[in-house]
């Protein structure tokens, strides 16, 4: 479904000296599976996931969306994809509508099929009541749940998700975890970041651990607590760390 | 390109716009209501000033040996007037009397400090001279920095002038001749223009600013709150998350960018008319007698100022978004747009300018051939080729700026920017060495190297021409070079190019230098024949070449004029800011962006271009040899040979032959010899050169 071979990228910035954000990240995401991507705060999580959405080109590496790889036709690759982050808003001064129907017509999709996502979408995230309202009258929430349907408005294969419980409220949090669950039942890929270690304990089929630009680890839950002898996430994390700190890296 | 997407992208951002008020009320609100009232209100406070200033007694003080001649002459104007008033308005009351005379024991200083209006001042016997048949002086001393002041002068001019009549017929008659006499010639001038040209003046020097204020008004709004805007507000990143390709984000924004300035420059357009017609209305009916111009346009000016305001908003559009998109956030796009603005209504200057007329150069600037052209269509002037031309060209500008917009787009550190605020501290330590400046600061040094040659350079050059050169190559321009290299940490052997010299770009520089001077002189005696170099420059030059004359004059005029020059400016153009270039751009880029600004730093349009083409040989120099110590070589050598033609240190029948060269160009033979040189030079250094600059990423 997706695969990075070798991913790699260096911002320049004017003040002070190139930083490698990400190095050589290599993985595949299959159909119908969750992916999760783990690390603390300046790990890479969005720059690599900033590389699968194709927002930033890689500064070398590539990127293969059902074998086209992404820099050939990164324009039609974005349809197969649904990109959240916490740099996605939405439109202040249109309404939850007005936002979902201009997205699904950047899709490509016909009016008739946008009004009966629209009803299906507010349904399933139970977000009727916020259609009509401009959005910056929202809480963080319901704007959550609006970005969530504007991600899937268009039925994408794949869902890159980063850091989509970030500041939300318990019950807000458990709505996006169930949507991602009904997601993946729905035979969707979903690529999600999160720096919250049992969120991705409970949710993943398989995961990698950044840290600093580097995939640390890569494996299923049971996988890593199998090769680091641990027996929560948390503590796959803190040792491989410590290994890391041991190899003298 | 996908039209759909663009007209989805573009119906959106018209709807989210016209949502926001600051872009409304900038695009509705100033034209239709603030503006028209802003002018009626001006327009009445004119009228009332005007009444209460007419219904003021001027307070007048004489001086005089015969203050009461003088009083008469006044009262009986004031009466006069005072009749005429009544008259006019067909009251049945005497209206009050305009001028009083009064006591002043200090006139001088009751003058200046409000108290007194006008002084008349009549020194010796008034009456006497008057019995004798001479001229008497007569002084009417005023404050002209005072509006009643300068009235009540009015009137009492009046008043004298009326007095002198009087005494002038009186002389006549006793001398037994006509009035004619002493009036052989009655001069009256008339203005022949017909009316919609003399309105079309007025319009023509009015319109073309409020129309590009206008127009760029419209622009700005809507293009920062589509580009720093939409970064700010973090939904920048959402839109590139679509399959809607850059291209086509770029397109829908710009037109609707490009829309509102054009419905907010048409807006204006018909209130600006709609205001003034009935300014000119209320003035003809206050000011009788007075010429009052008419609007009146014909309706093919109508359309082709429409015509041509579609290129200008084209290009205004595209150039806002270029510069808004550089900033990060709403408030930084205003920061970088004042400039900018102030730069595109300099042009407008041009209209009210005498003597400028739309010709065969400026009718290819931007903005200013639009603003001539306004002009010449409001008085009917222009014609269709001229009309085509500007257009094309404008158009030829608008794409270029809309291609530079598209490129913008495309770069992603521009477009997903996360730094915040403006890339700048004051604090040393905060910088890392680096092996050049960044290109900003690059053109930022050049930039206060100007402003410092402006204020310093040119000050000092003008108190002593030799130590003022010498101040300005080594004080002016080395001295700041090296001060922000310092400060910047950037590293001073590869920032100034400090490469090793090497012996066949050297041999190629010594044929190129000596060929470039000759064909500099073919080039300066065609240039003379299109742009005369004017007198007073010819006359700077005399006098600093006539300092070569003897030996020691010869050689401080090279060091200062030659060797200077190729030290400190070399390392400023081909070091620092070349270096600085190569950062972000290309070779031949930088390479003609940096001649470019070496024509600009020679404030003078008679030197810009050779200058500028020198400046691109140089920059070459140094990218091809990896050595500024070549381009300093030449540049030496230029400057030197050419001190020494001019400066006379040659024998007199070479001097001579020098001199008809100057103003006929050079023999063909002898141009072919430097041609081919000058080829052969740079074939030597092009094809033995190993880049000692290593490529950007």
């Amino acid at each position: 479904m997706l695969r990075a071979e070798e991913l790699r990228k260096v911002f320049y910035p004017a003040r002070s000296k190139p930083v490698e954000a990400v190095r050589c990240a290599s993985f595949e995401v299959k159909a119908g599976e969750v992916f999760g991507l783990l690390g603390p705060n300046g790990a890479g999580k969005t720059t690599l996931l900033r590389m699968l959405g194709t927002i930033i080109t890689p500064t070398s590496g590539h990127c293969w969306v059902n074998g086209v790889r992404t820099d050939q036709a990164p324009d039609s690759i974005r349809r197969e994809i649904g990109f959240l982050s916490g740099n996605t808003k939405l439109y202040g001064r249109l309404t939850a509508t007005e936002v979902l129907r201009y997205f699904g017509r950047l899709y490509g999709m016909t009016d008739g099929h946008i009004t009966q996502r629209i009803g299906e979408l507010a349904d399933l995230l139970a977000m009727q009541d916020v259609l009509d309202r401009r959005c910056d009258t929202l809480s963080t929430g319901q704007t959550q749940k609006v970005s969530i349907a504007r991600v899937i408005l268009h039925n994408p294969k794949i869902l890159i998700l980063d850091e989509p419980t970030l500041g939300l409220d318990i019950l807000t949090s458990r709505a996006i975890l169930e949507f991602i669950v009904h997601a993946k039942q729905g035979g969707h890929s979903i690529i999600f970041s999160t720096h919250y270690m049992t969120e991705a304990q409970t949710l993943c089929d398989r995961l990698v651990l950044m840290h600093q630009g580097d995939l640390m680890a890569e494996g299923s839950p049971e996988e890593l607590y199998r090769q680091t002898g641990a027996d929560s996430i948390q503590d796959v994390f803190l040792r491989l760390l410590d290994q890391r700190g041991g190899n003298g890296s | 390109m996908n039209p759909r997407i663009v007209g989805v992208i573009l119906k959106k951002e018209l709807l989210d716009t016209l949502r926001d008020k600051r872009t409304l009320i900038m695009m509705v609100g100033v034209p239709i209501l603030l503006y028209p009232a802003l002018m009626l209100i001006g327009m009445q406070f004119v009228l009332l000033q005007h009444s209460k200033l007419q219904a003021t007694v001027s307070r007048v003080a004489i001086q005089s040996s015969a203050p009461e001649t003088i009083e008469r002459w006044l009262v009986a104007y004031s009466e006069k007037s005072a009749r005429e008033v009544s008259e006019k308005e067909g009251e049945s009351e005497e209206a009050p009397l305009n001028i009083t005379v009064v006591k002043s024991d200090q006139p001088e200083v009751d003058l200046t400090e409000g108290r007194l209006d006008v002084l008349i001042v009549v020194t010796g016997d008034l009456q006497a001279t008057l019995d004798t048949g001479e001229t008497a002086p007569v002084e009417v001393r005023y404050d002209g920095t005072e509006i009643r002041s300068q009235d009540a002068a009015k009137r009492i001019d009046d008043a004298l002038l009326e007095a002198r009549d009087e005494l002038q017929s009186d002389r006549l008659k006793e001398a037994g001749l006509a009035k004619s006499f002493a009036r052989p010639l009655d001069i009256r001038r008339i203005n022949m223009a017909p009316p919609h040209k003399k309105s079309g003046f007025i319009l023509g020097l009015i319109l073309p600013m409020a129309m590009i204020v206008m127009l760029a008004l419209g622009a700005f709004y809507p293009a920062m709150d589509l580009t720093a805007g939409e970064k700010e507000r973090g939904t920048f990143e959402t839109l590139l998350s679509t399959p809607a390709s850059k291209l086509e984000i770029v397109a829908g924004k710009f037109f609707t960018v490009f829309l509102l300035a054009m419905l907010t420059g048409v807006l204006n357009l018909a209130s600006m008319g709609a205001t003034l017609a009935l300014v000119f209305s209320e003035l003809s009916h206050f000011a009788q007698g007075v010429e009052v111009p008419q609007i009146h346009l014909p309706l093919a000016s109508i359309l082709i100022i429409l015509g041509v305001i579609v290129p200008l908003a084209f290009f205004v559009s595209a150039m806002t978004m270029c510069i808004a998109v550089l900033a990060r956030s709403f408030k930084e796009a205003q920061n970088y747009i004042t400039p900018f603005f102030i730069l595109i209504t300099i042009p407008t200057a041009f209209a009210a300018m005498p003597g400028i007329e739309l010709g065969p150069v400026n009718q290819f600037i931007p903005i200013a051939n639009v603003v001539l052209l306004f002009r010449d269509l409001m008085t009917g002037k222009a014609g269709l080729e001229v009309v085509s031309t500007v257009f094309l060209s404008m158009a030829v500008f608008a794409m270029l700026a809309l291609l530079l917009a598209a490129w913008l787009f495309q770069r992603e550190d521009v477009v997903l920017s996360e730094e915040k605020g403006l890339p700048f501290t004051w604090r040393r330590s905060e910088f890392v060495s680096r092996p050049a400046l960044t290109p900003a600061s690059a053109l930022g040094l050049f930039a206060l190297v100007m402003v410092l040659i402006f204020y310093v350079g040119s000050l000092a050059q003008r108190a002593s021409l030799i130590p003022g050169l010498l101040i300005t190559e080594w004080g002016v321009i080395l001295g700041p070079v090296l001060l922000v290299l310092w400060f910047f940490r950037a590293n001073f052997k590869s920032t100034l190019n400090m490469g090793r010299v090497r012996l066949m770009p050297l041999l190629g520089a010594l044929l190129i230098a000596p060929a470039s001077v000759m064909l500099m002189v073919q080039f300066s005696s065609w240039q003379n024949k299109v742009l005369p170099l004017p007198e007073d420059i010819k006359q700077v030059f005399e006098t600093l070449f006539a300092s070569g004359g003897t030996l020691t004059g010869l050689l401080v005029l090279l060091l200062a004029a030659a060797i200077s020059p190729a030290i400190c400016e070399e390392a400023l153009f081909r070091g620092a800011v070349l270096s600085g270039l190569r950062q972000r751009l290309k070779p031949w880029p930088a390479i003609l962006l940096t001649g470019a600004l070496f024509g600009i730093f020679h404030i003078s349009i008679h030197r810009l271009v050779p200058t500028a083409i020198l400046g691109v040989l140089l920059a070459y120099l140094v990218v091809r040899s990896g050595s500024i110590f070549i381009s300093m070589i030449v540049h030496a050598l230029i400057n030197g040979l050419g001190i020494i033609i001019a400066s006379g240190q040659l024998p007199v029948s070479l001097t001579a032959r020098l001199e008809t060269i100057e103003t006929n160009g050079l023999p063909w033979g002898i141009l072919l010899i430097a041609l081919l040189m000058f080829l052969t030079g740079i074939l030597i250094v092009e094809y033995t050169s190993k880049p000692k600059i290593p490529p950007i990423e």
